[in-house]
């Protein structure tokens, strides 16, 4: 995983960088579901 | 609004792509397509029926490929031309048709050429079908997907990337994009005084290029991750584009897979045509636009990135390589904030309902209040 990658380049121990990693990607899938049924922004990239 | 129900789907097409019988797994992503399209777009499900069936007629050993590239193209074009009227054809979902049609052009070409040994109707089938990318891009090549579908089973190490791909695309799109730059950069901005309105239309710009990128490269993060899951590799549509130290570098890092179809199919052959770096990159840019809309302001849109790209150009050209090799930091700081504001700066062509919008916008920039 990329994240993992690069946080390990910082010469962390395992455990801090699986630590790190999993505290951000608990935060971004927390605010996924948080921010869920917010109108979409304005772009049809879809609908092109 | 993504509802629970599409998750579902996308979860049931991963499990079953990776445990299906060997011999069947080509065909589980390509019927995931029929699934993805007649849940959601079904007037484009019988559209890419048509496409593919043009395709693979204009690729048989009758050799119809004039006659398939005018149809594909034409249809293209005529759907462009009836939005531009607001014709009532716009209404109709369509979606994901301008993925599509890129790739039908790209093989009817490369058979016709010889670059591509004339596929299976089999493999154009599973190719033109895989339910990844079939909404939103990238607009990935058949080589490639052939490639990818032989080698293609269960890694740990790639679905682990996947997963990651998915989730960082789903937190750009529902979080960056939809509530960051769309919600509160806009409240923000729109919240400047009267007496600051030029610094008011050059941010507006500036949020809705970062809200497109977000929005963007967020769907192609979710794209690239779950075909990532199926353990295919899907090239990349974006490559940090907003710190590229000039123009030509932006455009090798927005939206790759249709620039470098782009550069294939419109730039290659006009340049070696007529001789004319000009006029090849102005038609390029010309083609890209009326890929997203046919309308002055996507018009204008590309022949401002192709005067930059052009004068980019001369201004290499006079430099010499050597030079461009030994630039320091302070003049790559410089030309990375020239190359966003020049991008930023673009997009408010594109932000404006239409071309007379878009020069008060330019106007207010232009009159100060900063």
């Amino acid at each position: 995983m990329k994240f993992v990658e690069w946080l390990s380049r910082f010469g962390l121990s395992d455990r801090v960088v699986i630590v790190i990693a999993a505290v951000v990607y608990a935060a971004m899938v927390l605010l996924v579901l948080w921010f869920w049924s917010e109108p979409p922004a304005p772009f049809r990239y879809t609908e092109i | 609004m993504i509802e629970l129900w599409h998750i579902g789907v996308v979860v049931l097409l991963v499990v079953i792509g990776n445990t299906a019988p060997a011999a069947m797994r080509p065909w589980v992503p390509a019927a995931g397509g029929v699934v993805v399209l007649a849940a959601i777009a079904p007037v484009t499900a019988l559209l890419l029926v048509v496409l593919t069936a043009i395709v693979l007629t204009a690729i048989s050993p009758r050799g119809l490929t004039t006659s398939g590239l005018v149809v594909v193209i034409g249809s293209f074009l005529v759907y462009r031309i009836a939005t531009a009227l607001e014709m009532p054809v716009d209404s109709v979902a369509v979606i994901g048709a301008a993925f599509a049609v890129p790739r039908c052009v790209h093989v009817i070409v490369d058979v016709a050429a010889g670059k591509l040994a004339r596929p299976r109707p089999a493999a154009v089938i599973q190719y033109l079908w895989f339910w990844p990318t079939i909404v939103i891009g990238p607009i990935h090549r058949f080589d490639e997907h052939q490639r990818e579908q032989r080698r293609a089973r269960w890694d740990p190490q790639l679905s682990a990337r996947g997963i990651e791909r998915v989730v960082a695309g789903l937190f750009a799109v529902l979080v960056v994009a939809n509530v960051v730059t769309s919600q509160w950069l806009a409240t923000a901005i729109e919240a400047l005084p009267d007496q600051r309105a030029g610094l008011r239309s050059v941010l507006e710009s500036v949020e809705y290029g970062l809200t497109l990128y977000a929005s963007f490269a967020g769907w192609s993060s979710v794209a690239i991750g779950l075909a990532a899951l199926l353990g295919h590799r899907v090239v990349e549509n974006f490559n940090h584009p907003f710190i590229q130290p000039n123009i030509a570098a932006f455009w090798r890092g927005w939206h790759v897979s249709l620039t470098r179809f782009a550069t294939d199919y419109v730039y290659r052959p006009i340049a070696a045509h007529f001789r004319s770096h000009l006029a090849a990159v102005f038609a390029t840019m010309a083609a890209i636009a009326i890929w997203h809309e046919l309308s002055g302001r996507y018009l204008a849109w590309a022949a401002y990135h192709a005067l930059g790209l052009a004068v980019h150009r001369r201004f290499a050209v006079w430099r010499g390589t050597d030079a461009a090799a030994e630039q320091s930091i302070f003049t790559t700081v410089i030309s990375t904030v020239v190359t966003f504001v020049f991008v930023m700066l673009g997009f408010t062509f594109t932000r404006s309902a239409n071309l007379g919008a878009a020069a008060d916008a330019f106007l207010l920039m232009l009159e100060g209040g900063w």
